[in-house]
């Protein structure tokens, strides 16, 4: 029974990741590059965000950089943010900078904070 | 790490409080406050699980505390789990530390566990006669050292 299971514990990655199965309630805080492919309805916190293109997020994004390729209904607060052509974001944006690819759909009021040091 | 596997991993610098459903595999290297439903649950040897777990298989070398229903228990050489453990198989390494109420799930476990579950819920403590039926009572902390 547990000789199959060659389930070794390994080294902990340095990067958390969410799969697209998952369905998650609550808060996830992240210090390190999370990679978001599930179902969220809560919060993340994150310092890198990549927003699958499977993933449907319901609540509060913040991040130091955010790449979105998935559906996002809420409010994003970041430095950067790219929405690139799968993006589907309704809601707020605050940040610092952020780029729409072609086909992106958006539908939020946007307000940006001027960039000082990055 | 093999971004394609079909694997959630909550990273090291990683916090999550609340529910988690519907994951397959599911590694734990940093603090989790969950209730979670998964097949395969793994809890690094720096994971912190605090919650409910239900799954198939289950591999601890971190820190659990919580009630967990599985089918297979791994518990490894740095392992500490407290709470209530809910087994079919159960591999303990030497080092491990359980200091929990774990119960066997005989043929009829279902009936078993709820009615423990029942139990346990009201009473910190089983009756003696539902250990001496239901499984094997260890309230050893000691860690082999």
């Amino acid at each position: 029974m547990f000789g199959k299971n060659s389930v070794s514990p390994v080294a902990p990655p340095n990067h958390s990741q969410i799969n697209e199965d998952v369905r998650i309630r609550g808060t996830i805080t992240v210090s390190e590059p999370l990679v978001m492919a599930g179902q969220l309805d809560g919060e993340i916190n994150a310092d890198t965000l990549h927003i699958a293109s499977t993933a449907i997020i319901t609540g509060e994004v913040a991040a130091k950089s955010v790449t979105i390729d998935g559906r996002v209904l809420g409010s994003i607060v970041a430095d950067k943010v790219f929405l690139s052509a799968t993006a589907h974001f309704e809601g707020q944006l605050h940040c610092k900078g952020v780029a729409i690819g072609k086909g992106a759909y958006v539908d939020a009021k946007f307000t940006q904070e001027p960039a000082i040091n990055g | 790490m093999d971004k394609h596997g079909n694997k959630t991993v909550i990273g090291a610098g990683a916090t999550f409080t609340g529910k988690i459903t519907n994951a397959r595999v599911i590694e734990v290297h940093g603090k989790v406050n969950a209730d979670l439903t998964a097949e395969k649950v793994t809890i690094g040897e720096a994971g912190h699980f605090d919650g409910a777990i239900r799954a198939d298989l289950v591999v601890v070398s971190g820190h659990y505390e919580g009630k967990m229903q599985a089918g297979s228990v791994w518990a490894t050489a740095t392992a500490s789990i407290s709470g209530k453990l809910h087994y079919e198989t159960l591999q303990m390494d030497r080092g491990a530390a359980l200091n929990c109420h774990i119960v066997y799930n005989w043929a009829a476990k279902n009936a078993v566990a709820a009615q423990t579950d029942k139990d346990d819920m009201d009473l910190p403590l089983p009756k003696p006669s539902d250990k001496a039926k239901n499984g094997v009572e260890s309230t050893s902390p000691k860690e082999g050292a």
